[in-house]
């Protein structure tokens, strides 16, 4: 079930204003940054939209609201998705290290092979932050 | 770990979906429990005993050697 309101208004609005605002910089210098808001702006919209929609609907019909409640707090649910994300989180990690090494060996600039080895390493840092912080709560 | 959720759920004459609607799950975590396939939480455990008013051991039966 979806909680607020607030915060779709203001994703729709937001979109709706950067959708607006890309035209400003509607010309040849400027328009990469005119196609990253209209591409923002978009998608904040049709989220915002979409989720308000969500929230109408189950405002007329309390007993879907109720269902989908259960069914995101369910504890079984709740399990799956996380072991999951985890385990799609732990393959994607060995494609970051492959996407590194095939940039080293196509020469690929410095930059973006320490991206993609940076980004390695942040998988890595995150798993012990909360390794830790979860020995710490059990 | 083996249960009698299905027996006792049976005995009272409800359906999966009216017990899932009870205990405030899913039916198809009240059709994994009743598999076997999903041990339940220690609370979803105590909230199943009180509803059918037994104790958790009568419901869930634990053998020796099992893994967690």
């Amino acid at each position: 079930m979806l909680k607020k309101t607030y915060p779709y208004v203001i994703a729709l609005v937001l979109g709706l204003i950067m959708v607006a605002l890309s035209f400003l910089f509607f010309n040849e210098e400027q328009k990469v940054l005119s196609g990253i808001l209209v591409g923002v702006g978009a998608g904040l919209f049709g989220m915002g939209t979409a989720n308000l929609i969500m929230k109408r609907y189950e405002k007329k019909n309390p007993s879907v609201a109720r269902q989908s409640q259960i069914e995101l707090s369910d504890e079984r649910n709740v399990m799956i998705r996380a072991k999951a994300r985890a385990a799609s989180a732990n393959i994607v990690q060995w494609f970051i290290i492959a996407l590194a090494y095939v940039m080293i060996i196509i020469d690929a600039p410095l930059w973006a092979t320490l991206c993609a080895v940076g980004v390695y390493m942040l998988y890595h840092i995150l798993s012990f932050v909360y390794m830790s912080r979860y020995q710490k709560q059990m | 770990m083996k249960n009698r959720l299905e027996k006792l759920r049976k005995q009272r004459g409800l359906r999966q979906e009216e017990l899932a609607d009870v205990l405030e799950v899913s039916r198809q975590t009240v059709g994994s429990l009743e598999n076997g396939r999903y041990n339940p939480s220690i609370l979803l455990a105590f909230k199943i005993a009180r509803y059918f008013d037994l104790p958790i051991e009568e419901i869930f039966i634990y053998e020796e050697g099992q893994s967690c």
